[in-house]
């Protein structure tokens, strides 16, 4: 009873000492070198989840941080990250500010995807991959699908994505995996693709990839992961940038295969031109214009393409709380696409589908196509701790076929197509422990197209969309930061049909030490069928036919998942991450072959499971000298539809992904990429019914070599591309490109 | 250091063996494939046997298909009454640069004579074979809607 008293009386004293303040606040500003406010700054107390991103005007604010020493640290990419030491008192509010050096070295301390906002690395609650501007420099990556072939837990089936397995081989119909560009989704009005060359590769800042369901924030198209590629902001200084990469495939080295096919006798040669320029017009106005001229003379015979693209962003301040931005894209391409082999005896040229009607299907498709995007976005930003974006996404595809002279057949016979919506974001962090992000979007497309029969008086297809989203995330003490967030979709299948979803997510993030923090994420996902996947009907190139009754696959994701990262200054820094997963999928929507209908349909099976772990590994040593980065993904993808569970077709088991940079005296440096890939434990046999000696596989070991040369504002770099000139398939029917050269000039007057 | 070089080693090992390759030379070619069956099937006495059979001629009637036997190849006898079946007849051609089928398809005994025998379905489109090539066909057949030999109004 004592004890109580005691207890008791301690409390009652204890009461006014409560009343004190017990919290402090950090503020300051954060500027460049030149005296410039810097915006989306990341200012976080080392080693805490206290943190916030600087404003327009590069202000920040943090609040109720508990009393004592902290070091503050202040990083953005393209610039040197600083770190300042600050004894925080109670009550006080203590200034601290930054002048940053700006550096050529892009460091992936900012990302953007998980979270719909700007947050360091360390916050992020989910896996993420962050390939920065360097790296897709180094590698000569001309195209957004080359540069995620070098990203951990991603493999590429043909011009498909697959992260972690989410994906199969769709025959080009959908995508589980949503691409986004500077967080405007891209996705093509036809097929629901990713539109991989619409891009401006020399003003990429860095790729990020989002490994895991994203339809709590980003909806449908999000199921399997996000791609998020984001744009450089214009220089203060005008720059200029000139890329050439040209190169050649290596004839091929069996004799039967050249004796098919004449261009595999010789060096087919590839080309690239790439002009951009970068700067600012006035004190309130900048950008960059890019231009690119692609020639691909193709590895195979009827796989030649033309690209003339042009991109232009803008940034428009009028006021100092107010900005806009636009970017526009402008692509014209002439392609032969290359469906399927004629068989393994036979692979460089396409195949034909000999069958009892009235023609037989083709192996190629060639066609002229001219696509615009326009996607200008306002941010208005109310107080410190207010802002909104409104943004806008038009997107315009106009196909035509050609016919065997190469003329462009009409519109009518190809595919016209728009995409158009729009969306409102509403960011508030009311203190620096906490933010609220809620929006909403809505979408739209009309396609006609010869693919899509038209069987209701409608010839334009369409499928609008609607929704809303909202996230919430909460310090709780020094170490936690929960998330937890909600998206509600509406789908309208047809003019009395609309379809609803509500995904939730959760997600947690520990720090456990200073360097190591853990997280664990869950989630619903859902992907409504595409109209490609709804309303196909083909016979010319592969029988095909259309499954309007398709339903919207789900799945119920969790992942858990650590990073840690070692720095020993400039000497050594290690990171070291890994993820174990598992999505559990409904009604997963697959290509199966229909005896009834002699054709192959998208339909919804019943289960798949796909699970696995995946671990990563990069080491920096002697500063930028030696870089690596290993990969290793284990996957177990199952069909659980029957009763007996079942490989699901096209999921290789083994991911292996390895990179070294090594710098070498005399402003040479030299690298190597190695990318391996177990045999996937199942093909779709009946589609080797069609095409000869489709279900041929082999392991996938690739190895890319490069040397560069660097002096003064000129890079030369040599690569060889599949260097050890293996021949494998990506996705069935279809040979990788063999070793190729390529010479890659970059010129910065 | 070591480690990496043993690992780019192990690349170099683990690529060494090509990948995919051209199958070994052969002189035999196959023409193999599937015949997707829609419809009712006839009573049985009326489908006593079909074959997969490939003419290096277009045959008139039924009695070109006797007369010139040694210009046609055939498969084992196919199954009745079933959704679907496969087939493949292997060719021996030894000391032939190609050989060229004019016309191919699912023949149908529809009686205990002799000449009793009609095309069901039909790939009338030339079909050109070389040693080691392996051609698929896909055929879908419809005993209510039979192909008929060209000879034939």
């Amino acid at each position: 009873m004592n004890c109580i008293y005691l207890w008791l009386l301690l409390s009652i004293a204890a009461l006014p000492l409560q009343a004190q303040p017990t919290s402090a606040t950090l503020a300051g500003t954060v500027r460049d070198i030149y005296g410039n406010p810097l915006m989306g700054v990341n200012v976080v107390l080392v080693g805490t989840l206290y943190g916030a991103a600087t404003n327009i005007d590069g202000n920040y604010v943090i609040e109720n941080i508990p009393a004592g020493l902290y070091t503050v640290r202040a990083s953005a990419v393209g610039y040197v990250p600083a770190e300042a030491s600050v004894d925080l008192t109670a009550g006080a509010t203590q200034r601290v500010d930054f002048a940053l050096v700006p550096t050529v070295v892009e460091v992936p301390e900012v990302v953007v995807t998980a979270a719909r906002r700007a947050q360091p690395i360390e916050q992020v609650p989910i896996s993420l991959s962050v390939l920065p501007l360097h790296a897709l420099t180094e590698r000569g990556v001309a195209t957004l699908d080359d540069a995620l072939r070098y990203i951990p837990g991603v493999q590429m089936a043909g011009n498909q994505v697959n992260i972690r397995g989410s994906s199969g081989f769709t025959y080009n119909a959908g995508s589980r995996v949503l691409l986004l560009l500077d967080g405007f989704p891209m996705l093509a009005p036809d097929a629901d693709g990713i539109p991989f060359e619409l891009l401006p590769i020399a003003q990429i800042d860095r790729i990020e990839v989002l490994k895991g369901p994203g339809s709590a924030l980003y909806g449908s198209g999000a199921l399997g992961g996000v791609v998020q590629v984001i744009t450089r902001d214009f220089p203060e200084q005008p720059e200029t940038e000139i890329r050439l990469f040209s190169g050649a495939y290596e004839p091929v080295r069996y004799a039967e295969w050249r004796a098919r096919w004449e261009g595999a006798r010789h060096w087919r040669p590839f080309g690239t031109v790439i002009v951009t320029h970068a700067r600012r017009l006035n004190d309130r106005l900048g950008g960059w214009v890019h231009a690119t001229y692609l020639h691909d003379s193709g590895h195979l015979n009827a796989s030649e393409r033309t690209m003339l693209q042009g991109h232009a962003k803008l940034r428009w301040q009028p006021t100092a709380d107010v900005r806009v931005v636009v970017l526009s894209g402008l692509t014209w391409r002439r392609s032969d696409s290359f469906l399927y082999w004629n068989g393994l005896r036979d692979p460089l040229n396409p195949g034909r589908i000999p069958a009892s009607g009235s023609k037989d299907a083709v192996g190629t498709n060639d066609t002229q196509s001219l696509q615009w995007t326009l996607l200008p976005a306002l941010t208005h930003v109310v107080s410190p701790k207010l802002f909104y974006t409104a943004s806008g996404r038009l997107y315009m595809l106009a196909l035509r076929p050609l016919d065997e002279q190469g003329r462009p057949k009409p519109l009518s016979k190809g595919t016209l197509g728009f995409r158009y919506g729009g969306q409102l974001q509403l960011d508030w962090q009311p203190t620096s422990g906490q933010y609220l992000t809620i929006g909403a979007t809505a979408d739209a497309l009309a396609t006609r197209s010869s693919f899509f029969p038209e069987t209701d008086g409608h010839p334009f297809r369409s499928q609008p969309e609607i929704a809303a989203f909202g996230q919430w995330e909460q310090a709780v003490g020094l170490r936690w930061r929960l998330t937890g967030g909600l998206r509600f979709d509406a789908y309208q299948l047809r003019p009395n049909r609309w379809i609803t979803r509500l995904s939730p997510k959760a997600n947690g993030l520990f720090q456990a030490h200073r360097n190591l923090t853990l997280h664990a994420a869950l989630g619903l996902g859902f992907r409504v069928p595409s109209v490609a996947e709804r309303y196909i009907e083909n016979q010319d190139f592969f029988p095909i036919v259309s499954n309007p009754d398709l339903l919207p696959e789900t799945s119920m994701g969790y992942e858990l998942g650590l990073r840690y990262r070692k720095n020993a200054g400039n000497l050594a820094e290690a990171q070291l991450e890994l993820a174990v997963f598992r999505t559990d999928y409904q009604d997963l929507i697959e290509p199966r072959f229909q005896r009834e209908r002699l054709a192959f349909q998208f339909v919804n099976l019943t289960r798949a499971r796909i699970q696995g772990f995946e671990t990563l590994l990069r080491l920096k040593l002697l500063g930028e000298r030696f870089e690596s980065q290993i990969g290793y993904t284990w996957l177990e993808a199952k069909d659980l539809t029957g009763p007996a569970p079942l490989p699901l077709s096209f999921r290789s088991r083994h991911l292996f992904k390895g990179g070294l940079t090594l710098a070498l005296p005399a402003r040479l440096s030299t690298g190597a990429d190695l990318r391996l890939a177990s045999r996937p434990e199942r093909i779709d046999s009946e589609f080797a019914r069609f095409v000869p000696d489709a279900e041929v596989t082999v392991p996938v070991r690739v190895l890319d070599l490069r040397l560069s040369w660097q002096y003064s504002k000129l890079i030369l770099t040599l690569m060889v591309k599949n260097a050890l000139d293996y021949y494998y398939v990506e996705r069935p029917a279809l040979l990788a490109p063999p070793r190729h050269l390529q010479l890659q000039l970059q010129w910065r007057p | 250091m070591r480690f990496y070089v043993f690992l780019l080693f192990l690349g170099l090992l683990a690529a060494c063996e090509g990948g995919l390759a051209p199958p070994p030379p052969s002189p035999l070619a196959s023409l193999e494939g599937s015949v997707y069956y829609t419809g009712p099937w006839p009573p049985p006495d009326s489908v006593r046997e079909l074959r997969f059979v490939a003419l290096r001629f277009v045959p008139q009637n039924a009695l070109d298909l006797l007369l010139r036997f040694n210009e046609l190849v055939f498969s084992d006898t196919l199954r009745r009454f079933v959704d679907y079946d496969t087939f493949r007849i292997t060719i021996d051609l030894r000391g032939v640069a190609a050989d060229t089928f004019y016309y191919s398809g699912i023949a149908w005994k529809f009686g205990p004579g002799l000449l009793d025998w009609r095309p069901l379905v039909v790939y009338d489109r030339p079909i050109i074979l070389r040693p080691g090539d392996r051609q698929l066909l896909v055929l879908e057949a419809d005993f209510r809607r039979p192909a008929s030999f060209p000879g034939t109004p």
